[in-house]
Formats: C-alpha cells, structure tokens, sequence
C-alpha cells in the first residue's frame, strides 16, 4: 500500500499543527464557534448528541496493520475502547474531548493519517471496491487512482468551500462492490474496443432527501486525463452548483436541473479550455504510486479446494463461514476474507480497540500486514492462503469475529442513529440488533440467500437504506420513533432505489414487518432466486398485499 | 412561527472543551446530571436564564445553548422528546455509559423492542 | 476594515469606491459595481485614473475577459465564508485570462482562508478592523508545499518529487 515520503509527512503534520492552533484560539476564545465550526468540520470534527466525533480518513478503505493498532491505541487512550466503521470506509470515534484530538491527530500522523476533509463542504474520502488488487472480476486495480485522486484533492484551494460535501468513488472492476452510482462522482475503470483502459465517468449519483443514480458524463476517458477532468467537473459544480438552499446543493441537483446534456457540454468545455494550462501529474508520479499497489510476495500455491471442503464437512461453523465470508481470490491458493463485524445481536461496525489489535495480528501472522475496510462496515484480510483458512477461522471464533453472516440477511448496514448523532429522527442501532436476533440462524439465513437491509436513522440516509433490498428509514410521527420500509434498492452497477411499500411501521411491529418480507419472498422465489430478483421480476404488490392486507 | 412555549422549560448546552450534554443549573453552574437544572415556568424567567447562558458562552465554557421541555416531579426532571432523553441519559444500546439521572428509572428502557 | 497585501503587509486604501449614481471622480483611482460597469462602459473605459471592478461572485470571468487590459484591480466577493465562488473566477482570471493587475478579496474573509486564496491568486485582502493582522499573515505559510497546481504557480509535490529526473519541470 501507499507510503508517505517527507512531502505527505509534513503536509499531515503541517496540517495537524494548523489544527491545534485553531483548538488553541478557540478555547481562548480568539475564535467564536460560528468561525471555528466550519474550520473543525474540515478536520472531520462534530458534536454530536453526546460528545464530539472525530471521524478518521481511511484512503480506499486500506489499512496497514501498524495503523491498525495505532487506531487500537487511540481508542484505548483518548475514547472509550471502540471505535465504528462507516459507509464510507473511515473511522469514528465517538467521545474524543476537542482538547485531546490535537493530540489524536499527531498520533495520527506519526502513523500516515489524518482527518483532513472527512466533512465539511469539500471533497471527501475517495472510497474503493474492498477487494481491488484480489478480485478475480478485476480489470486494473483502482487504487492507485483513488491514491492519486486523494493527493489532488488534498486542500484544493478552489475547491474548500463548494456548495455541499463531494463523494468520489471508484471500481476496478466488473461488478461494482464500491457503489459508484450513488456518488457524487462514480468512476468505473473499463476496457475500451481496442483493450485500452480507462475510466467511465459518472455524475450526480446521490442519497439523502432526493435519491438520484449518477449518469454518464463521459464514456471512455483516458486515464491519464482523470485529473484535469475532474477538475473540470468541480468547477463548473463550484460555480453553478447552487448555494440558496442547503438540501438542494448537491451536484445531483445540478445535474438533474441542467440536465445531463448541458452539463456535459459545460464540463468538456471546461476541460478543453484548462487543459493546456493544467500542470499534469509526471508520468515518473504516476508509476511511483502504482509501484506501491504491485502483488506481494505470493507462494506458488495450488488451490485447496478438496482439504477445505473436507474441514466443512468436519466443522459445521468453519463451512458456514466459509461459504458466506470467503471470496475468491485471483491468486491460485489464495482467499479473500471478510470479517463481519456484525455479531448477532451486536452494534454493526463498532469494533473494540482489543478486537482491533487482534485483527491487526492476524493481518500480520495470516497475511501481508494489511486489512480492507467494506462500505458495508466489515474488515476484510484480503491475502489469505486457502490451507491456513481453518486456522484463522478459529482465531476469529476466540474473539467473536467469526461471525458467518457475510452478505446475508443480519449483515446488515447501520447508521449510528439517534443513539449518537444529533440529526437522527430515530434510532437504528436497536433496529439493527432487534433484525440480527430475529434471523438469528445461519441455515436459515443462508437459505435465505444474499438480502442487504441497510438502516438510516434520518432522512440524509447515512445507512444508505435507498439501496437496500430492504431499506429502513427511521422517522419522528406524532414524538414517535417510526420506521419507513422500502424494497428492492441495488447499489450494483445495475442499481436502483428502493421503492417505499407503505405506511410506516412502529418500533414494535418493524422485525415483525421484515420477516413478513422475507416469507413472502421465500414463498413466491423461483429456485436459486435472490430476494433482489424476485422483487425485481414480481414488484411490490404481493409485499404490500402480506404486509397491508391483514390491518 | 415558534408557538409560545407553555410549561415547564430547562436549558441545556454542550460543554466546550469535551463536548459532553450539559444542563443550567444554580449559580449558573453546568451540571451533568439533569436532575441538577434549572427550571423556568414562564418566557420571561426563560428569557433570564438564556442570558445566564450566553454569558457562559462568550467565556467558552459551553456552545449553543437552547431550552427543552420537561415534566418533573419532586427530583425528577424528563425532558419531553425522546431525542433529549437520549441525549440526558446516553445511547440506548450501551447502558455502561449511562449517566444516571432519576428519570432512567422510569423507563423499563428506552429500546423496548420485541426479541 | 483593513487592507492586508501579502508579502507587504497592510497598506492604506488609494482606491475611491463608488456608488452606483455618485458622479465620477475625475482622475483617481476607482472601484465601481458590475452594473454600473455594465451601463457606463464607454465612460469608464476612456476616463483618466485606474479602473477597479467589483465582480459578483455569480459572473463568469469569460464575460470580462476581453476588458481585462483595462482594469487594474478586481474585487472579488466572499458574501459568507462557506461561499467559494470567487476561489475558481480568481483562478480563471489568472490563470485562464492572464490577468495582471490586484486581485482582491472583500466579504468574509477569514484568517484559515488566506492560504487558499493567495493560492488562487487573490494578493490583496479586506481583513475585519479588529483582526490582528500580522498574525494572520503567519497563515500564508501553514503548509510548505501543496498538491495540486493552482494560479500561484508554485511546483507542486509531484513536480518536486521528480525534480532530478526531470530537470527542467
């Protein structure tokens, strides 16, 4: 994975010291809240229900396990012995005191990271597909790109202060596990007739009050161009993306009110007229940050696929977990591993700062020393040898991380909630612990098959409920918590937004509402059906009918 | 347009230095504990304990100061929304960080949902 | 309000701001409004003294451009802090449009903001009367190098990096 040179080094200490002299005029009071608020969301800093939030970048969802552990530490010494993984493949710490995180930010940096840009009205963390460099499906690993794109995008100084956040992601793949399609700027990098790679890039995808799938900009661009190109889509976004009201800020309104066209045209325009003056990346860079993204020292291994279905048969658990958590690896004798952080019954994606240093061991003893974060918050140790995969399973079992829920149905997605943040309307946690208890059994979830119930406990849909399969709102009625259920959302390339199917549900009668989705769905499936594709071929009238039609 | 406020009011803010809820009490005191506040019954004693709050704020000691409603009886204060009982108490889901206001006893909890 | 001219320090205003409808000062230096620039063009253009422009931050530098060998300075406008309009017209009218004269910000302007305008090619500022202005100016150098290009022309990282391979770059 990428390392810092001086330059990242100074610029994140640079940055950190920048920080704690804000802290510093703010306690002085040389700086009023109104002044220090935005100056702090730059920094990744809220305040929260209960405390501040310190939120963590983590570039593409890498780790080192060094970093790892350094997270553990933080954890440990300056919040309460946990941390949460979010949507967008960072960090949260959730009680971290304002005058600590100058501190938290050093410690940071000693280790390559920082909070810069994790919020506020400025480009946000680039988030990757969890298994580029692995995937069996992949065309070219995106990260280098994503790497790129986060040095660029590193205190822009045009583009600090845009009308609203901007969420960049990017695949390398041929099944899009990144969700490009519901950012701000989805990139897809993609094999043109004559094999040529390059990046598809796609605009105003979006969640929050108006969910909006990203359509294309431009079919085929080479990458070399994707910085000048880019920066053509943020100014033409910077200067007429608009600013009069804050829900309607985001470029998918921009592009939804232009019109694809139009925009199109503005932004080539855009990229013709600053192209002779953009000062390019020397090829000497580009080569220099792929270097750092090449195979580690892989064994000529073969695959093992006889010895591991021989342990299933032996150990019910290890073939459960094996057939929801391991993904296939291009490397001959290799394996993918997701952890789930989703126990049954647990907060999705929090993790214990002791949890944290036992999978930073794992990477180490098991892997080469790095560990993905998922937009669906798991962790994932993406170089394991298939003959060592019992062995780590069983570590994984001794600290609770074994969990064989990979992509099933309590592998669910979760926004912290009402339980933490101050936009909630409702809580989603004890949703999320409440569904993960119902569909307890792993055979049963299993044959239940793939099903992603993701929770927002507001409308700015953090939970990413719109593409769901099953997707929850939490909501106020009447100084009530109620849940809002939709159906059939995809955050694939063929994606699409989940349809409301009716009235809200009540705190109490919500499981129960999920599990009359999931009869319905294992009544009318044709065989090996996905609940996805049932939706998607019977719509939601027998849903409604199930749900409605008793009351 | 805000309606009048009618009934009983507290006033709350965050603390500036660790972020945590804080809650107007004598002597402009900040307490921790929502028992400890401050309660106003009219918009004029509101208006009185707001400017107690802003002078806290020019000296940096808490940020953004607003009222809440609540009903009490004897020591007991319960904000009326279900945000701001949250929010007294701490998250639902992890009663070790629960501060221990009397109106958690009330509540068998605030999650109450079925298994 | 105080002028801050980075790498000067303050100096006195020497600009007349004029209003919509006053008369025209007859030689000195003025700065007027857009529409007053738009309706009273010919007059500007051929008056004696230096000629300044408030530029609203929702006008297109493109719309200017051609003008631009007839202005002296710009005023770009920040109307809250969190509006970055004016970040990408003082980049396209260094970088794009070649323009030479001050450009100069006015509205809010805030002490962690300077690095990114100077950056842009902003090299005069309207700080508020009470900022300590020299210890705002310390804020030009919070970062030695940057990423990315912008119409300061400072190398970047990357160019930096690659300095001995590249010679020239």
């Amino acid at each position: 994975m990428y390392q810092y040179d001086g330059f990242d080094q100074e610029f994140v200490r640079q940055r950190s010291a920048q920080f704690r002299d804000q802290v510093k005029r703010r306690l002085s009071g040389a700086l009023s809240e109104a002044e220090f608020k935005p100056l702090r969301l730059m920094n990744g800093v809220y305040l929260e229900l209960h405390a501040y939030l310190l939120r963590v970048a983590i570039p593409y969802g890498t780790l080192s396990s060094q970093q790892l552990k350094r997270l553990a530490m933080i954890g440990r010494k300056w919040d309460r012995g946990y941390g949460h993984f979010t949507t967008r493949q960072n960090i949260q710490f959730n009680w971290p005191k304002l005058e600590d995180i100058p501190d938290m930010l050093d410690s940071l940096a000693e280790v390559e990271m920082h909070a810069i840009q994790t919020s506020g009205a400025c480009i946000r963390n680039v988030t990757a597909d969890q298994f580029s460099g692995v995937a069996k499906d992949e065309i070219e690993d995106p990260r280098p790109w994503a790497e790129i794109i986060r040095q660029w995008s590193s205190l822009h100084p045009e583009f600090t202060f845009l009308p609203r956040k901007f969420k960049v992601s990017i695949t390398g793949s041929s099944e899009d596990r990144a969700a490009i399609k519901v950012h701000d700027i989805g990139l897809a990098l993609k094999k043109n007739d004559h094999g040529d790679i390059g990046f598809e890039v796609m605009v105003g995808g979006g969640q929050g009050r108006t969910p909006m799938l990203a359509q294309t900009i431009r079919d085929f661009l080479p990458k070399s161009e994707i910085l000048p190109y880019l920066e053509a889509i943020m100014r033409v976004y910077n200067q007429f993306g608009r600013r009069d009201n804050k829900y309607k800020a985001r470029i998918k309104i921009l592009v939804h009110e232009t019109g694809i066209e139009k925009l199109r045209s503005l932004v080539e325009a855009e990229y013709e007229a600053l192209r002779a003056s953009f000062i390019d990346l020397p090829q000497a860079e580009v080569s220099r940050i792929q270097n750092f993204f090449t195979a580690p020292p892989y064994q000529n291994l073969e695959d093992q696929e006889a010895l591991l279905n021989q342990q299933a048969q032996q150990n019910t658990g290890f073939g459960q977990w094996l057939q929801a958590n391991r993904t296939g690896h291009k490397q001959p004798g290799y394996a993918v591993v997701t952890i789930s952080l989703k126990p049954i019954g647990g907060i999705p994606g929090d993790i214990s700062s002791d949890q944290m240093d036992y999978v930073a061991d794992l990477s180490e003893r098991y892997g080469f020393g790095e560990i993905r974060v998922t937009h669906e918050q798991n962790l994932v140790l993406p170089d394991i040898r298939q003959d060592q995969l019992f062995d780590l399973y069983q570590d994984l079992v001794s600290q609770g991380l074994a969990t064989a829920n990979a992509g099933l149905i309590s592998d669910i997605i979760s926004c912290p909630g009402m339980d933490y943040c101050a936009l909630a309307t409702a809580r989603s946690i004890p949703i999320a612990q409440a569904l993960s208890r119902r569909f307890e059994d792993i055979t049963s979830q299993q044959n239940i098959g793939p099903l992603k119930i993701k929770i927002s406990g507001c409308i700015n849909a953090c939970g990413h409920h719109h593409v769901g399969h099953i997707g929850i709102l939490g909501l106020e009625r009447k100084g009530e918590e109620h849940y809002q259920l939709s159906l059939g959302g995809h955050a694939g390339f063929e994606a699409s937004i989940g349809k409301i199917v009716g009235p809200s549900f009540k705190e109490h009668q919500i499981v129960d509402a999920v599990e009359t989705v999931v009869q319905t769905y294992l009544d009318l499936r044709t065989e090996d059906e996905i609940f996805l594709d049932t939706y998607r071929r019977l719509g939601d009238t027998p849903f409604k009918e199930a749900l409605y039609a008793a009351a | 347009m805000a309606k009048k406020k009618e009934g009983p009011q507290i006033i709350s803010a965050h603390r500036l230095r660790d972020g945590r809820p804080v809650f107007l009490g004598k002597d402009v005191i900040w307490q921790d504990i929502i028992d400890n506040a401050v309660i106003v019954h009219s918009e004029k004693d509101l208006e009185t304990l707001m400017v107690e709050a802003k002078n806290s704020v020019e000296k940096q000691e808490v940020v953004e100061p607003y009222a809440l409603s609540v009903t009490h009886e004897g020591n007991m204060i319960r904000p009326d929304h279900y945000r701001e009982r949250i929010r007294a108490l701490g998250p639902s889901i992890l009663p070790e960080f629960h501060l221990q206001p009397s109106f958690a006893a009330l509540e068998s909890h605030p999650t109450h949902l079925p298994e | 309000m105080q002028l801050l001219k980075k790498d000067q320090g303050l100096i006195e205003e020497t600009w007349v701001h004029c209003t919509d409808l006053e008369p025209l000062p007859v030689s000195e230096n003025i700065i007027v409004g857009y529409g007053r620039w738009l309706n009273e063009q010919e007059t500007l253009l051929k008056r004696n003294g230096l000629l300044g422009l408030e530029l609203p931050n929702d006008v297109s530098p493109a719309d200017i451009s051609d003008k631009l060998d007839h202005l002296s300075l710009i005023l770009l406008d920040f109307p809250a802090f969190n509006d970055g309009r004016a970040y990408s017209q003082a980049q396209l009218l260094r970088n794009r449009y070649g323009f030479k004269g001050e450009l100069r910000a006015s509205g809010h302007v805030l002490r962690d903001q300077l690095a990114f305008m100077a950056r842009c090619g902003i090299d005069c500022f309207e700080l508020p009367l009470h900022a300590p202005a020299q210890e705002w100016s310390k804020a030009f150098s919070d970062f030695s190098n940057m990423y990315q290009g912008a119409a300061d022309g400072f190398a970047t990282i990357a160019q930096k990096r690659h300095l001995d391979q590249t010679g020239a770059e």
